[in-house]
């Protein structure tokens, strides 16, 4: 051997061994290779969780998928959408008033860890949510209190009517997936670990926070045969391009889509079904009129319904994944309230909102101040638009870009915008008005008091469940006709896959798109 | 020696002092609110204030500092405020893979910038020339560019190597390999053009130097002249630049790292500078400061067995 190759040699085992011993030391178990195995699940999301915490967690998708495989729903839906049994294989209202409701749950169940999940354990956990959780979720539950009827059946008593009990008993919302007295006892540990019932179980030696969370089989979960991949792995890929890169390379099985990647994936068994999952809505919160005097009145907020063009911000924006609407209600079964006939309400004409404008008294327009969460391109356009379509008709407004949701949550708690962008609704109503309508709602953070909607609201929490439907379209008319919003258009859930490893599906009646877990393999 | 390293270390102090006091202040000059992004906008103001307390945002920065300060020096690196995890613990999941980028980019870059250097100095003008225009190209290209490049090409179109992820070592040697060749060539690029300069320089200095004139004449093989010899001479200035590029590297690994979604300290920076995750951010300042001072130390002592006179001092 020459001294030149000996000196090549020298430093290329010197480099393999220099990365070696780097890749070597600790560190163990941080895997976040690809789904090259048929049975494991690889999906991937843009942003990592606020939390693993149930408590803390995002609801919807993708913020779910980090949390379903792990925390088993009370109830459960099936394929059409509709309630299901599942921890509980009994449910019932104990009366008509919508007040009481027990279920009962199957017998032997335990939580991952090995504890005993009976009645006592699941109103225990019920019990902590509801005082504790910090979410989205907190209203819905805020009202109701849980006792350990027997071993197996938990009785709830709601202080306020509540027609979508066993709703809340799925996972969609949370609250409904016990957490084992071990996760009830440690709050910290909840944020990085999971403690549920569920099908899988997070292994934290595989996981490493923040980029990748990998699920395993639960042996103790009660129905065995639902377990049908050897792991489930959530990556955190924050480029839209990123995530196609590795959808492409075969790296993961499935993303969550943008309108700016929707319908330019395709070939080698990738398939994108999509599906409306929610709505575009400038939550028009100072309805009281304290900060922008003009939005109390009820011909202002009319006046901007009518200066928007929703069809040509939803072309431009969304694409075909996004459709024109007045109400913020979606198509998504009947207890959405969404109204066809509420769809003409405002069609697109700037004449008749500035003489509206006039007729209220504002005919040289006014100062809207409206925040949004700046970070997506489409949500950005969006508000763009809308500002550029008020100017026209006189009104300014004022758009605060905000570039993380902390900042947006501290604009909204200080009363000092009177608008903000936000993708929301979906949900059936009785959700959606203690969201953003209602006297106590989220999005009502200047608390303004609103009779119609809350005589409608009453209606609908009181509605026989075959009422349901007309109850929320009632709330919902109160809501396009007095103006309480500016809906713009639908915004559809977008999933892409490869089609030769799993099939994705959105349930029929809600259009929600299945928990991760549920979706077969091909 | 001895003394020039132990000054070095007492020197070293401050500036830990300074980077983490420096890294703490603008963190707080950030517009947002942590206990705001974790709780959302359904808490009550109760619910607010007393997560404000339990992560002690309410106190002034400067005590918030000082905490952070007095826990460091306990071995405490605190807990990251979303995930709850121990931040030390954090550092050592994730160093393992910033390592293996760093110490394989800087290594492919030497092998390389090397070989390179020395046929550049001895092999004539048109590989001088392309070394040149490799030095430009490769220092102008940012390394997050070649690596979407390399992605799009290798894994994407030809599907030899993976565009994301990393496996540990003890997992799969294989798979760890196959998953840092990529990043490992992203972040070694523009250190190739920077030492295959550098040791053409040398080289070609000293060939021209009495002393290799004098070897010559005694009969010493031409290559041992050039690659024990001649190249020994620009050890000190190849020394002085290596120890650059891999300091570079940090802040290279933080777009590589993301560019490959490797979950690794620079993708960790990014996540946590995002959300304000204070404790874990103050965790890869003072991680990074580390490395930084070990490297400058490790170039000190081999300044000092490269060149006798550094070592008498």
């Amino acid at each position: 051997m020459t001294s030149r190759s000996r000196l090549l040699a020298a430093t290329a085992a010197l480099a393999v061994t220099g990365i070696a011993l780097a890749g070597c030391s600790g560190g163990g178990g941080s895997s976040s290779k690809g789904g090259s195995d048929d049975d494991k699940l690889v999906v991937a999301v843009g942003t990592p969780p606020v939390s693993l915490d149930t408590l803390k967690a995002a609801t919807g998708v993708p913020g779910t998928w980090f949390e379903t495989p792990a925390y088993a729903g009370i109830l459960t839906r099936d394929a059409d959408g509709k309630i299901q049994a599942g921890l509980a294989e009994k449910w019932e209202y104990v009366g008509d008033a919508n007040t009481d409701f027990e279920f009962t749950l199957r017998d032997k169940l335990t939580f991952a860890d090995g504890t005993p999940l009976d009645a006592k354990a699941a109103a225990a956990s019920l019990d902590y949510f509801t005082k504790t959780t910090t979410g989205p979720s907190r209203a819905y539950f805020a009202p109701m209190t849980f006792t350990a009827k027997d071993d197996l059946t938990v009785h709830i008593t709601s202080a306020v009517p509540n027609p979508i009990i066993p709703d809340l008993l799925t996972v969609g919302l949370l609250g409904g997936a016990p957490i084992s007295p071990a996760g009830i006892a440690d709050e910290s540990a909840r944020a990085g670990d999971t403690y549920g019932a569920g099908q899988y179980v997070l292994d934290p030696k595989k996981t490493v926070s923040g980029d990748h969370y990998v699920y395993v089989p639960n042996k103790k979960y009660w129905d065995q045969k639902a377990v049908t991949y050897s792991e489930i792995d959530v990556r955190v890929i924050p480029n839209a391009q990123q995530q196609v890169q590795a959808l492409k390379s075969g790296e993961v099985d499935a993303i969550v889509g943008d309108p700016s990647i929707g319908g330019t994936v395709s070939g080698n068994g990738l398939e994108e079904i999509h599906q409306p999952s929610t709505v575009y809505n400038f939550y028009l919160m100072d309805r009281g009129g304290k900060v922008v005097p003009a939005l109390a009145n009820e011909k202002v907020r009319q006046a901007l319904n009518f200066a928007v063009d929703r069809e040509a911000i939803a072309k431009a924006a969304l694409g075909d994944y996004g459709k024109a609407t007045d109400q913020t209600a979606l198509d998504a079964g009947e207890a959405a309230g969404y109204d066809p006939k509420l769809e003409k309400e405002y069609t697109y004409d700037p004449a008749k909102a500035k003489a509206l404008l006039k007729e209220a008294g504002f005919a040289d327009g006014f100062t809207l101040p409206a925040t949004y969460l700046g970070f997506s391109p489409t949500d950005s356009k969006i508000a763009q638009a809308v500002a550029s379509q008020l100017a026209e008709v006189g009104v300014t407004m004022q758009l605060k870009s905000e570039p993380d949701f902390g900042t947006w949550v501290n604009d909204l708690v200080a009363n000092t915008y009177g608008a903000t962008l936000l993708t929301g609704g979906g949900s059936q109503m009785y959700i959606d008005a203690q969201f953003a309508f209602t006297q106590n709602a989220v999005m009502n953070q200047f608390g303004v008091a609103n009779s119609d909607i809350d005589a409608a609201f009453q209606k609908l929490a009181s509605a026989a469940p075959d009422e349901i439907g007309s109850a929320a379209q009632g709330v919902s008319s109160v809501i396009v006709k007095q103006a309480l919003s500016l809906p713009i258009a639908t915004s559809d859930s977008i999933i892409i896959y490869n089609s030769k490893k799993v099939k994705p599906y959105y349930l029929g009646s809600t259009g929600e798109l299945a928990p991760i877990e549920s979706w077969p393999q091909k | 020696m001895l003394r020039l390293l132990a000054r070095r270390l007492l020197l070293s102090i401050p500036l830990l002092l300074v980077v983490t006091a420096i890294t703490f202040f603008l963190q707080s000059l950030i517009p947002g609110d942590p206990a705001r992004s974790l709780l959302g906008p359904s808490a009550t103001p109760q619910q607010y204030e007393a997560l404000r307390q339990a992560l002690h945002l309410d106190q002034p920065v400067i005590v918030q500092y000082l905490n952070s300060i007095g826990g460091v020096l306990h071995g405490d690196l605190g807990r990251s405020i979303f995930t709850g995890e121990d931040v030390g613990q954090t550092l050592a999941n994730r160093l393992p893979v910033s390592l293996s980028l760093i110490v394989g980019g800087t290594l492919v870059a030497l092998l390389i910038g090397i070989l390179l250097g020395v046929l550049s100095a001895t092999r004539g003008r048109l590989l001088a020339r392309f070394i040149d225009v490799f030095s430009l190209v490769g220092g102008a290209l940012p390394n997050f560019w070649v690596g979407l490049v390399l992605a799009a090409i290798f894994a994407v179109t030809l599907a030899l190597l993976p565009a994301t992820g990393y496996v540990p070592f003890e997992e799969s040697p294989g798979d760890w390999a196959r998953a840092l060749i990529l990043p490992v060539i992203a972040l070694a690029l523009s250190g190739i053009a920077t030492i295959a300069k550098v040791v053409r320089d040398g080289v070609s200095t000293a060939i021209g130097q009495d002393f290799v004139r004098t070897l010559r004449a005694a009969g010493v093989p031409r290559r041992v002249l050039i690659w024990k010899h001649a190249l020994r001479n620009s050890s000190v200035s190849l020394v002085t630049v290596v120890g650059v590029i891999f300091v570079a590297s940090l802040s290279g690994t933080i777009l590589v790292e993301n560019v490959f979604v490797l979950p690794g300290l620079g993708s960790l920076a990014v996540a946590a500078t995002a959300r304000q995750d204070i404790p874990v951010i103050q965790g890869v300042a003072l991680a990074f400061t580390v490395i930084t001072i070990v490297v400058n130390l490790l170039v000190d002592v081999s300044y000092g067995l490269l060149n006798p006179k550094v070592r008498a001092r």
